[in-house]
């Protein structure tokens, strides 16, 4: 009972912000051609998710993100597990992580843009540059995070330095790997929707941009209804996930 | 030799004059695309008409009509310069817009002041050829798009099966030489820099003039409930800037101009200076603005009928 | 039963921290001991006397600043084969993925075995600790002292000769103590182990072991060796109501406090 009922305020916070932004914008605090009503948006909604017309912009920027995403996490995860276990890897690396990583992943758009174009390349290069380091940099953590009395177990029950990383290592930075992917997965939807915004003909920030141009105003709110349902579901998608992966993380 | 007491002294009366002189004046604030068709703004500001009226005007720059709309219904700025197109969809979504003078016409003129522009060695010479290609324009949804749309349809090919991005007027040509687009429609001054000192391009086409001649590409507008507020600011405005039309129309030669022009587009004074600069219209006419809301609902734009004269400045029609 | 030369040799280990750029502290002066095969040896002291550290320089887990261990007749410069270390934080050496069953097969995985019969071991072993039917829990499902257990099994189905354990019952409620002192003294007369124990607790030195080795405090050395001088097999009860077993503890607390409160008058 408790758990539906923290839930059920959760829900009420945010039929409350609804409810306020209606009188707002009935009382004629904002100018309603900029600013409609959720009353106005809902219906917009509507058509676009009756219509099934969601389902296209929906496929494409998701099918980037996806793309991009899987290959910053296998770099991710391969380059922070190397770095972890090598020491010399690390000299190397850390230094150009540390340079690149704190760069604002958006700024770089442009000078992709005259790289790889327009197109689905630039995209999912996107995607992976800003998802790479948070799982990278997790990954990392998590295996120099492992318990030094795991690691004096393994070797005093003979294990050799690569089953040391199959069996030890990798499974217990799995719950920092996880939170790394986490972070990168709402990062990648920043950047696809941007990358979509600037320099694109396709995806759901390509269409919110062009309703924006063509001043279709509730059909762009619509859309971005659609966006933070969208995130929030790749929220509860992953936490089902690392349920299932990591049960032990909260012992 | 300055002292520092003798530069705060200055300072403080050059203070005092400003607020003085912004306490009598009233400030108008307009948005502006950096491109030849404002003209006439710098003009009236250049050579005092504005402040003649007691205005100050505020100019600040944007990428087009379609970006710039939302900020006028924002009150970022009063007066804004657009292109008709934006303009009527706005309109039609609800947004209460005013035109208040002209800006831009295709006049019947010999001279191209822009077009569709593409690489030399590019075979590009109908709407087919630009099928699966790229074409810059300066704002989706906007009179370069819905035009350079029109001239694709009309020339044989299918707009749908064209890519367009945005770009800013200012970056096209070296979008263009980078090889980011295959074409792009672009307008003066940053046109005339294309075909004829850079040997590197080619003219392909001029859509205005190929799909309606006499088209009314831009103008000033304002929001209906500024224009209600400030009718006596805005009737100043008008007879200031049609000072500067008419200055601008009969002074075409002038080295003024490309100071002024080089100024507020950046572009260097010595390809200013190339241009050949066309006249603007004094009085917005009402009937090409009609044919470019038909072309509009043709392009399935827009699906209302606009009260044209309902939304316009009487004074800007005489 | 018991061979003359000694199985296990420390000589002479002694370990300095820091230095480089801070004060260097001495954790063991010297010490010295010598183990035979088969023996239960328990190594007694306060806290922080270094014992874990001596340990772990034993196992070959971490270097001593000078001196030698010396196994077999090999010297030890890492963890051996034949040796198997106990952890204090004994929850924290059992891998929370894998299941109690799977925590065993570690030990056999990259043996080239077939999988049936790493599970027939590995519940052969868990039968010995008493654990056969929860070998599908995972370790956090289970209590301390059965974490523990799961641990010692672990330990045994490496086939050790050698096992070095690291205050391993300190940690779990007296009642569990017991029961875990004898099951270690059980499977050590069985399998015939050689058993170091590192321990606070003088009750607990004097019930298992055979000789007791008292450790001073930093920087350490063997202050003493005493014999326990017990019959085997120990008994949980009577074992500890023996006069040896009252007089002995009684000596060795007496010898703790006494050096505790000499280190405070000096402080």
């Amino acid at each position: 009972m408790p758990e539906l009922g923290r839930k059920g305020f959760g829900l009420l916070s945010i039929l409350g912000v609804l409810l306020l932004w209606e009188l707002i914008c009935r009382a004629g605090l904002v100018n309603v051609s900029l600013l409609p009503p959720p009353s106005q948006i809902a219906p917009a909604l509507w058509k676009i998710l009756a219509s099934g017309s969601f389902l296209v912009p929906l496929g494409q920027t998701l099918g980037m993100l996806l793309i991009g995403y899987t290959i910053a996490c296998v770099a991710g995860v391969a380059l922070g597990l190397l770095m972890g276990c090598s020491d010399y890897l690390y000299g190397l690396l850390e230094p150009l992580v540390e340079v690149i990583r704190p760069i604002p992943k958006p700024a770089l758009i442009p000078a992709m843009v005259v790289f790889l174009g327009i197109g689905a390349g630039m995209k999912i290069t996107m995607v992976a540059l800003a998802a790479l380091f948070p799982v990278l940099i997790n990954t990392l953590q998590g295996v120099r995070g492992v318990d030094p009395v795991l690691l004096a177990t393994a070797r005093t029950l003979g294990c050799s330095r690569l089953e040391t990383i199959r069996k030890i290592i990798l499974p217990a930075s799995l719950p920092m790997v996880l939170i790394g992917m986490r972070v990168s997965l709402s990062m990648g939807l920043v950047l696809v929707i941007l990358a979509e915004m600037l320099a694109a003909e396709s995806g759901i920030g390509f269409l919110i941009l062009d309703l924006q141009r063509s001043f279709q105003v509730r059909p762009m709110y619509a859309w971005i209804a659609i966006l933070a349902a969208v995130g929030l579901g790749l929220n509860v998608l992953f936490e089902m996930v690392e349920d299932r992966a990591v049960p032990w993380r909260a012992k | 030799m300055l002292s520092m007491k003798k530069i705060n002294r200055m300072v403080l009366i050059a203070t005092f004059t400003a607020l003085a002189t912004a306490a009598s004046a009233q400030t108008v604030r307009v948005n502006y695309i950096p491109i030849t068709d404002v003209t006439p703004l710098f003009v009236a500001i250049d050579k005092g008409y504005f402040a003649a009226e007691g205005l100050t005007i505020v100019p600040t720059p944007s990428v087009g009509g379609a970006a710039g709309v939302p900020g006028l219904m924002a009150g970022a700025f009063d007066v804004m310069y657009g292109n008709v197109v934006s303009t009527m969809l706005a309109q039609q979504q609800g947004f209460k817009l005013e035109v208040i003078a002209a800006g831009t016409k295709q006049f019947e003129n010999p001279v191209n002041t822009n077009g569709l522009v593409a690489r030399q060695g590019d075979s590009i010479k109908t709407g087919k050829d630009l099928e699966g290609k790229t074409v810059a324009v300066n704002t989706r949804n906007g009179i370069i798009w819905l035009f350079a749309r029109a001239w694709i349809a009309k020339s044989g090919g299918d707009p749908a099966k064209v890519t367009f991005k945005e770009v800013p007027f200012p970056q096209m040509l070296d979008a263009l030489r980078g090889k980011q687009i295959d074409a792009a429609f672009m307008v003066n001054p940053f046109f005339n820099a294309a075909v004829t000192d850079a040997k590197d391009f080619q003219l392909v086409a001029a859509p205005y003039r190929e799909v309606q001649p006499d088209v009314e590409v831009g103008h000033y507008i304002s929001t209906q409930d500024y224009f209600a507020k400030n009718k006596e600011t805005l009737v100043k405005y008008g007879r200031a800037f049609r000072k500067g039309v008419q200055w601008y129309n009969a002074n075409l030669r002038d080295p003024d101009l490309v100071r002024i022009i080089s100024g507020f587009t950046k572009m260097q004074p010595d390809l200013v200076a190339k241009l050949d600069l066309q006249r603007l219209p004094e009085v917005v006419n009402l009937g090409s603005v009609a044919t470019t809301v038909k072309l509009m609902k043709d392009n399935g734009m827009i699906t209302d009928d606009i009260d044209l004269a309902a939304m316009t400045d009487p004074n800007a029609l005489k | 039963m018991t061979a003359t030369a000694s199985y296990l040799s420390i000589r002479d280990v002694n370990k300095v921290y820091g230095g480089q750029h801070g004060e260097a502290t001495t954790a063991l002066k010297s010490i010295s001991l010598e183990v035979k095969q088969g023996e239960f040896l328990a190594i007694l002291g306060p806290s922080g006397c270094g014992k874990s550290t001596l340990l772990q320089i034993v196992a070959g887990l971490i270097d001593g600043t000078a001196g030698e261990v010396v196994l077999s007749g090999k010297a030890v410069t890492a963890p051996p084969p034949e040796m198997v270390y106990l952890f204090q934080q004994y929850s924290k050496s059992l891998l929370p993925w894998r299941t109690v069953e799977q925590n065993v097969a570690l030990v056999f995985e990259s043996k080239g075995m077939k999988k049936r019969d790493i599970a027939t071991r590995c519940v052969e072993y868990l039968g010995m600790v008493g654990l056969a039917a929860f070998r599908k829990h995972y370790p956090w499902q289970l209590s301390g002292g059965m974490q523990q257990r799961v641990a010692i099994a672990r330990a045994l189905a490496a086939q050790p000769r050698l096992l070095l354990l690291d205050e391993p019952f300190s940690a779990v409620d007296a009642l569990t103590r017991i029961e875990l002192q004898s099951l270690v003294l059980d499977l050590w007369g069985r399998q015939g182990l050689t058993i170091l124990l590192i321990t606070h607790d003088v009750d607990e030195a004097v019930f298992m072991a055979d000789r007791i080795a008292v450790l001073s405090s930093r920087p350490s050395i063997v202050e003493m060796v005493v014999d326990t001088e017990l019959p085997r097999p120990r008994d949980a009860m009577g074992t500890r109501e023996l006069p040896r077993f009252l007089q002995l503890r009684h000596e060795l607390v007496a010898h703790l406090l006494n050096r505790q409160n000499a280190g405070r008058v000096d402080a």
